[in-house]
């Protein structure tokens, strides 16, 4: 079936300028799935990591079996980070939720606005203006590529490259400092609302996209040199946490980590939302499945999104920023709707049920981190304890966003 | 597939299916299991992934309804369906044996909704601790207050 | 007056370690701040240079814990015993003509010795702390350090077949009326570089403290002034390390192309510590460059490439020796 469902568009590598790694014949995949039986009496191992701990990126709880080093079953205890964001909106108006999608997805905080924006717009029938909808690719796309810097200075740092961390650091303060130009925040925006975006963008922020976009190019090929080409890396990666396309269908994992098992499924491509069937970009995705082919798909997609933001900005229309008269309370009509968006770390979604007063009925927000986070337990089965962390980092899980 | 043709190739096979707002599907309970197999197997519908799983309490009408986002990655349609349960006592069986992440999701529903999953294999708090008292999301939950009730000196 | 006269070099010793280690503490900030593009510590003393010593005042004031459940022998003697063994190492090297503690006729021998003593103070920080984190770092870390003394020592082996003696001294010396041995052991000195980069434990072969799986390996539940002594060793090892490969390889306190008899002492010292800290330099790049490796490939590269490549080194030497003799 797997073969049926993958794009045949895709069947060529999408970088073409690391060919001699592809060369490289992949590992055999799952080869530690099925542990070896130990002839020497080998005793259970507990391990538990975190809730504090330098490398689960926040306050997950993984509770851990091992044999040696190895890892025999690895149970995550979520919820150190459970805030009741669906009661919350339950009990809020339709356009004091938007915030609250700051503090969950803090890495992707636009495209958490964005969402519960569009799911509200679309139960209330709200139109909004181009200019408006340009400007939320514009800081969407921007958001993407911060967070893949992001993820890729924590992944490096989870390998043990410590100097990667801070060089994903220093392209992504640009880009903060560009939103903090047009919102004044730098980590919840808030800024995408109900109706258009909070405030129209400036010459300065749009001088600021092109310096950025002008030196992007440069700093990736930088990072590709430093990293990607690295044989520690690739030997530390390459095969590691391989999981299948059937599996990651099972596990309804999305985003990055379901191009890495080679379908080429992106939401902006496949169901274009917004005005993404405007513009003209890639897919990357590669076949492994590895920890590997999730770090190039993710660097391959901050070009991508550069791609996306320069035309964005190329076309970027005269007009209003938000809708002119919007009711202070809006009162959609009785319905529900569900809403699904790509965010940097998969498919982003927002039921959201309304009884016809000023409060939704049931918010549910569907976060690609939790999804993603269910099939550690899997991915995780057979391999080294320094490939749990490696394997958990590729996730790309934002804690915020798993326990919401 | 649009959303009229999938409504009537689900009528033809289950007759007790309503169409919702124009794109929701409403099964009947006792249908439920068998209409999950089917909209996964038959070569129509071919939904492979279960996208959504959740619930929603209608306190109102005495009912919880399920829901579910199924998503074909072949055909590139989504179907959504909502089972109504009796708020009472909400049971409705596990889709664990087709889909790894529904040991997750419904672990998240029975949490926060105290809906039983049957066929589950380990139905336990997920969000909350393990010894929190209620089901969060529904609409009568009563938050226990800040402060120890204080002791009665009689 | 001997004894008097022994504990006196002990403490000038000990101080300039000291000293040393406190610079190397800050060079390593300002190395990695310059590798990754930031500016490093700037704001205690003129250009952040009393940074480490404010640290260091700062763990000798905390205050010092102990898990209930450690063993208390044990965990009080591994950090005493890992400052001791490289910090005793020093005794033998000499850093310019006549001027070194003392000078063993078995010099080399003695600190290979003394290093491989560190693998005690690992097993009894990680056994003694009872946390599950620092027992398997120290596992790692004896299975590291026994794997890596084995290229390390039969690297260096052909040196002293070429120079025919053990002694620190008499090797300079023997270096100044030829070539320094990095030119007639190419390969040994970089099998050497390797295996003491992992012997000090430094990235890329930091797996007993790799903080991203294990948070601090070994020396997980130390702090304050034993931590310290942990932070103190691992630059001392690293200090003996380098002089080892500047007294084996690169011709000690010798300055290529002149009569060094002319040259006056104390040049000789700092061109003997320039060598140690390039040497350094090269370490701490390393260490801010490269990914880790994991503990299979790491036991796979110590014994499958090291050992044999140094094996191999050892046999043509031998040969060449013996065929030039002849």
């Amino acid at each position: 079936m797997s073969e049926q469902l993958t794009h045949s568009a895709s069947k060529k590598a999408f970088r073409k300028d690391i060919p001699l790694i592809d060369q490289i014949p992949p590992r055999k995949k799952h080869i530690l799935r099925g542990l070896p039986e130990s002839e020497l009496h080998v005793e259970e191992f507990l391990m538990n990591i975190g809730p504090q701990h330098p490398s689960t990126h926040g306050v997950l709880r993984l509770v851990v079996s091992m044999e040696g080093e190895v890892v025999k079953s690895c149970e995550p205890d979520l919820g150190y980070l459970h805030r009741t964001f669906e009661k919350i909106s339950e009990n809020r108006t339709y356009q004091q939720i938007v915030p609250f999608t700051d503090r969950m997805d803090y890495l992707g905080s636009m495209n958490a606005n964005w969402g519960v924006a569009a799911a509200v717009e679309k139960l209330a029938s709200i139109e909004v203006p181009e200019r408006a909808e340009y400007i939320r690719v514009i800081v969407a796309e921007l958001n993407r590529i911060a967070s893949h810097l992001m993820w890729m200075g924590a992944f490096a740092a989870d390998i043990g490259a410590l100097t990667g961390f801070v060089y994903g650091f220093r392209e992504r303060e640009m880009i903060l400092d560009m939103f903090e130009e047009i919102c004044g925040s730098r980590l919840t925006y808030g800024y995408i609302r109900v109706g258009g975006v909070a405030e129209d963008v400036t010459p300065k922020f749009i001088q600021m996209v092109n310096d950025f976009l002008k030196i992007l190019p440069d700093r990736v090929t930088d990072y590709h040199d430093l990293i990607t080409g690295n044989v520690i890396f690739i030997e530390r990666t390459r095969g590691i946490g391989a999981i299948t396309l059937d599996e990651a269908i099972s596990y309804d994992i999305t985003g990055p980590m379901l191009r890495a098992c080679g379908l080429p499924w992106d939401l902006r491509k496949e169901e274009p939302y917004s005005l993404y069937s405007k513009f003209d970009f890639n897919i990357p995705a590669y076949f492994n499945g590895d920890c590997y082919d999730r770090f190039r798909v993710r660097m391959d997609e901050i070009m991508e999104a550069a791609k996306i933001v320069r035309q964005a900005l190329d076309g970027l229309p005269e007009g209003d920023y938000k809708v002119k008269k919007l009711a202070r309370n809006i009162k959609p009509p009785v319905g529900d709707v569900y809403i699904r968006q790509e965010a940097p770390r998969g498919e982003y979604g927002v039921y959201m049920e309304s009884d016809g007063s000023i409060k939704p009925n049931r918010v549910k927000y569907r976060t690609p981190s939790f999804t993603n986070l269910s099939i550690l337990p899997l991915a995780a089965r057979g391999w080294k304890i320094a490939d749990l962390i490696a394997i958990l980092g590729s996730v790309d899980i934002v804690l915020g966003d798993v326990d919401r | 597939m649009e959303f009229q043709a999938i409504v009537e190739l689900v009528k033809s096979r289950f007759p007790k299916t309503e169409a919702e707002y124009d794109k929701n599907l409403i099964i009947d309970k006792n249908d439920f299991f068998f209409f999950v197999e089917f909209i996964r197997e038959s070569p129509e519908l071919n939904c492979t992934v279960l996208d959504l799983l959740t619930a929603s309490d209608h306190l109102p009408e005495n009912q919880i309804h399920m829901i579910y986002g199924f998503q074909s990655y072949r055909h590139k349609h989504y179907v959504l369906v909502k089972v109504k349960l009796d708020r009472q006592k909400p049971a409705i069986g596990s889709l664990t044996k087709w889909w790894g992440i529904a040991n997750w999701t419904e672990r998240e529903v029975f949490d926060l909704y105290g809906v039983q999953f049957e066929g589950h294999p380990e139905l336990r708090r997920i969000l909350t601790p393990p010894d929190f008292v209620g089901h969060g999301l529904r609409k009568d939950y009563e938050r226990p207050g800040f402060f120890v009730k204080k002791p009665d000196f009689k | 007056m001997d004894v008097i006269l022994g504990l006196l070099y002990v403490v000038i010793l000990f101080s300039l370690v000291a000293v040393q280690v406190l610079i190397l503490v800050f060079m390593e900030r300002k190395v990695s701040a310059w590798i990754q593009s930031r500016i490093g510590p700037n704001r205690v003393g003129p250009w952040g240079l009393l940074q480490t010593t404010a640290d260091i005042i700062k763990l000798i004031t905390k205050e010092n814990i102990r898990n209930i459940q450690s063993d208390k022998v044990i965990f009080f003697l591994a950090p005493i015993l890992a400052f001791v063994a490289p910090f005793a190492g020093f005794v033998t090297i000499p850093v310019a003509e006549n001027l070194g503690i003392q000078d063993l006729n078995m010099g080399a021998v003695y600190v290979f010795a003394l290093g491989s003593s560190m693998v005690f103070s690992v097993i009894w920080a990680g056994y003694g702390s009872n946390n599950r984190y620092a027992l398997i770092g120290a596992m790692r870390s004896a299975a590291q350090m026994i794997s890596y003394e084995i290229p390390l020592v039969t690297s260096v082996l052909g040196v002293f077949l070429i120079a025919g003696t053990l002694s620190m001294r008499e090797i300079v010396a023997l270096q100044e009326s030829g070539t320094w041995y990095v030119i007639y052991q190419p390969l040994g000195f970089i099998l050497f570089l390797v295996a003491a980069t992992a012997e000090a434990n430094r990235a890329p072969f930091d797996l007993p403290e790799a903080e991203s799986e294990l948070v601090a390996g070994f020396h997980t539940e130390y702090s304050g002034m034993k931590f310290a002594f942990f932070f103190l060793a691992e630059y001392t090892e690293m200090l003996v390390a380098c002089s080892l490969m500047t007294v084996l390889f690169l011709g000690g306190w010798l300055i290529p192309f002149v009569d060094n008899s002319q040259i006056p002492w104390w040049i000789h010292i700092f061109v003997f510590i320039f060598k140690v800290y390039s040497m350094i330099f090269l370490m701490m790049w390393f260490r801010w460059t490269f990914p880790r490796l994991r503990v299979d490939h790491l036991m796979q590269f110590g014994w499958k490439v090291l050992l044999p490549f140094a094996l191999v080194n050892l046999v043509v030497t031998g040969a060449v020796a013996l065929w030039l003799k002849s």
